[in-house]
């Protein structure tokens, strides 16, 4: 029997994006998150507004910063078997290894981005914070 | 080539190279799309319900080589191949043969080259994730 995995679908511009929950420290205010923190362009996209994020632990240092999104779709169950890997020569082209994968929801596949990678790769306005 | 397939919709990869517009999914398989057009410098192919796209193993890659339209299977004899133009531009440089049939010349394609090349062209360092 396939193993579940919890996963985090979000909106940045007009794509959806998902994440391993775990991920995801908290979802938060834009407002309530100081303007040097914040991630707001990235490879995903630019987000239309700029209302709601999704916290993130760097894993630097005890950073957080806040990655900029439209929307959080909410969380899905998905099983091993709709996870798939990059296919070899879409990792071999691309530069970033913030892209870890596929989920298939709704018979579409969904990039599954490593958060941390990320936001340490595109810091955008954030400055850092003491742990 | 094993085998050419209709173009699911295709989800875009973020920041990566234009002749890698997307993947789509085929059989339960998440598959890459190289676009030649972009890689020599040509307008992108168009992606619709209708484009249909080869898929092509290249040593460890595995990639769905899109086309705007796929006029079907000839068969040339190896002997009668020509060398390639000695062109080393645009999409002369990723020609392996000239074939001939009742049509006139059919430029044959190096997919390796093609395929090597690109992967290269898009990670010049070497890097990449893979």
């Amino acid at each position: 029997m396939s193993e579940a995995t919890e996963i985090l679908l979000f909106q940045v511009g007009p794509r959806v994006f998902a994440s391993a929950v775990f991920d995801a420290v908290r979802i938060a205010s834009v407002r309530d998150v100081p303007a040097g923190e914040l991630v707001v362009g990235s490879p995903l996209g630019m987000p239309f507004a700029r209302e709601r994020g999704i916290v993130v632990e760097t894993h630097e240092h005890g950073e957080q910063r806040t990655l900029v999104v439209d929307q959080v779709l909410g969380v899905r169950q998905v099983t091993d078997a709709e996870l798939h890997p990059l296919p070899a020569f879409a990792a071999a082209c691309l530069t970033s290894g913030a892209v870890s994968g596929f989920v298939i929801v709704d018979e579409a596949p969904v990039l599954l981005v490593d958060l941390p990678t990320l936001v340490r790769e595109h810091p955008g306005t954030a400055s850092k914070r003491a742990a | 080539m094993t085998e050419v397939v209709r173009v699911g919709p295709l989800t875009r990869l973020p920041a990566a190279p234009s002749f890698l517009p997307g993947v789509f999914t085929h059989r339960g398989e998440v598959l890459p799309v190289l676009d030649i057009g972009q890689l020599v410098g040509h307008a992108a192919v168009p992606i619709r319900a209708s484009t249909r796209a080869a898929l092509v193993h290249c040593g460890p890659w595995k990639v769905a080589v899109v086309s705007e339209a796929v006029e079907g299977l000839v068969a040339i004899p190896r002997r009668s191949l020509e060398p390639p133009p000695s062109e080393s531009s645009g999409v002369a440089e990723f020609l392996s043969a000239i074939g001939r049939d009742r049509n006139g010349a059919i430029a044959i394609l190096d997919l390796a080259r093609l395929v090597e090349t690109a992967r290269a062209r898009a990670v010049p360092s070497g890097g990449g994730h893979a």
